[in-house]
């Protein structure tokens, strides 16, 4: 049970944690150029657009791509309304998104009023149907395509052109959110940044994965989510620890007279302790199967909501390894209690 | 001589009071002779018993078993001696209820670290010489209490050790059952083992070589009795 719920909750932890920097995560090879003050791609400053026309002519950069997000409020036909984050990208390009494309091509957004949204958010969309009008900030636009499983943290994605989200969301033409900056040569990343970041005022230069860490550091670190999370953790690991420790403890103490028997004939208490041991690791490498297979279940389960994750192997290692510690951890009781038990105990039952 | 007592006492505090459950006391426990201790209930026949067993070490006095000094041995050593060269039989036979007939037997071999195969030969003599070589794959629970009494012996036996030690051995047994075991045990101190017999039951004085007799914690050789 423990393996479940650790396993289930640093599951959702991994999800929300790749949710929250989706946007850079998907876009990772792109020096990303951003205000200055933000540390966090949910929560991008507005930047000149001439900076980004003099990015384009910097040594070793190919093309400088602008990208826009705006929160704005949409209205559906079902006469239910919600904020989404439109996400404005240069066409043809398509640099920032859309990804994960489900059914439509990236291309529709060519038509006008043209709008992206995701599979799994049509409930929160009003139950958007492909193809189907709504209104973003009172003017008329259309559900032109879907992505399936692209997930904003605390918020709902939706891809357009760039122009049509400076419209829709009555932006300025003469600012971006940010530049995505794609080089001639890869190598040359870090020389780019170094160069952006000493000769430009007011804007800062990330390697995608730099930026990817920087805002899951953020959003941890101000929304408290680590701490639920490593509470849930926590509690876990407790409930673990006392279950195989009470269960071994009751066995032990339900066979003293055979522990005490072993004694009296010879067994030593390192002897004794192996014993407890092996049977400590059995019941944990037991438990880890059956949580592993239940989490899987769940997993599964979720997965049909959106809400996808996948464990990588060492994340598979550690929670062996947790498991096993647990397990020896919660052993410790009942061999302190046969060690204490005198041989002569077996004489007087 | 397999275990010498010189001027062995056993106390037991119980809170703030002393219990001298057994007063000085000098005995030789010798091979070859099946020694009965009698006595009334609580007069200190099971720590008598016990100190022979080196289950449990002595409050005064000087204690040797098989030319070890007890009294200065560790936990460990003691184990070891115990395992090497006494076998213990329990009034309630203490088989290890999940294993079966055989791999009780086979227990202390384990312990000594055996080879599995010299092992099972000695398991498979012990267990004839006590007649359950065929009820070998038989749970405890599958079996009676004189049958049990018998692997328990086999048990004690397999390691061929110069000292047994029984505590009420036939208390759970019934009269034909009692035969066979003390037969058991009187053959085997004939073969020159020293085996100690704890024992309310005064039936079994026909099968000692030797009576000692605990009241209050004080032992007295009994000399005259019919053999
Ligand atoms: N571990 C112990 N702690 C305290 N007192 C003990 C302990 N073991 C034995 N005693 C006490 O020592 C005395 C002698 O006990 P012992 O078990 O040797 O008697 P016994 O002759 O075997 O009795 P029984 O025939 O009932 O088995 C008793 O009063 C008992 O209560
Ligand atoms: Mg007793």
């Amino acid at each position: 049970m423990s393996v479940f719920l650790i396993g289930q909750q640093s599951g959702i932890f991994m999800f929300l944690t790749n949710s929250m920097a989706a946007l850079v995560k998907n876009n990772q090879s792109y020096i990303w150029v951003v205000d200055d003050k933000t540390t966090n791609v949910n929560a991008l400053g507005s930047i000149d657009i001439r900076i980004g026309t003099e990015l384009q002519s910097l040594k070793g950069v190919a093309h400088v791509f602008p990208l826009v997000t705006a929160g704005v409020s949409a209205k559906f036909r079902n006469g239910t309304s919600a904020g989404l984050t439109l996400i404005g990208v240069q066409v043809p390009e398509f640099a920032g998104g859309p990804w994960d494309m489900f059914s439509g091509k990236k291309e529709v957004l060519f038509r006008d009023g043209a709008i992206i949204t995701d599979y799994f958010n049509s409930n929160a969309l009003g139950n958007l149907a492909p193809g189907e009008y709504f209104e973003i900030n009172g003017k008329q636009v259309f559900n032109a395509g879907l992505t399936k499983g692209v997930d904003a943290f605390g918020g709902i994605y939706a891809f357009t052109t760039i122009e049509r989200a400076r419209y829709l969301a009555n932006m300025n033409t003469d600012k971006a959110s940010a530049f995505l900056v794609q080089l001639n040569n890869e190598q040359n990343e870090q020389d780019v940044i170094r160069t952006i970041n000493n000769h430009y005022f007011g804007v800062h230069a990330w390697s995608g994965p730099e930026l990817t860490k920087e805002t899951i550091f953020t959003v941890l670190a101000t929304s408290g989510i680590a701490f639920s999370f490593g509470t849930i953790i926590v509690f876990a690991l407790i409930i673990g620890f006392v279950i195989i420790g009470l269960t071994l403890y009751s066995s032990v103490i339900d066979r003293i007279k055979d522990y005490g028997t072993l004694k009296a004939i010879g067994a030593t208490n390192s002897y004794i302790r192996n014993l407890i041991l092996t049977q400590a690791m059995i019941i944990a490498c037991s438990g880890f199967v059956i949580g592993t297979i239940v989490t899987e279940i769940f997993r599964k389960g979720i997965a049909t909501t959106g809400t996808i994750f996948s464990y990588p192997l060492w994340m598979r290692f550690a929670f062996l390894l947790i498991t096993l510690v647990i397990a020896f951890f919660g052993s410790l009781f009942a061999i302190r209690r046969i060690i204490r038990l005198e041989p002569g105990a077996v004489f007087r039952s | 001589m397999i275990a010498k007592l010189e001027k062995v006492s056993k106390a037991y505090s119980i809170g703030d009071q002393t219990l001298i459950a057994l007063q000085p006391t000098d005995l030789e426990v010798r091979e070859g002779e099946l020694m009965l201790i009698i006595g009334p209930s609580g007069s200190g026949k099971t720590t008598l018993l016990s100190l022979l067993g080196c289950v449990i070490y002595p409050s005064e006095g000087k204690l040797w078993v098989d030319g070890n000094f007890v009294n200065e041995m560790g936990q460990k050593q003691l184990s070891a001696l115990r395992l090497n060269t006494i076998g213990f039989i329990f009034q309630n036979f203490n088989l290890l209820a999940p294993l079966n007939a055989q791999q009780n037997v086979l227990m202390p071999l384990q312990l000594m670290g055996h080879d599995k195969k010299s092992s099972l030969v000695k398991v498979e003599q012990a267990l004839t010489l006590v007649g359950m070589l065929d009820r070998k794959n038989n749970l405890p629970k599958q079996l009676s209490g004189g049958q049990q009494q018998r692997i328990a012996i086999a048990r004690a036996l397999v390691t061929d050790p110069k000292l047994i030690l029984c505590d009420e051995p036939t208390a759970s047994l019934d009269k034909d059952a009692l035969r066979i075991v003390m037969t058991e045990l009187r053959s085997l101190a004939e073969r020159g083992k020293a085996v100690a017999v704890v024992t309310h039951d005064p039936r079994l004085k026909e099968y000692a070589h030797r009576i000692i007799e605990v009241n209050n914690g004080v032992v007295t050789e009994t000399l005259d009795f019919e053999q």
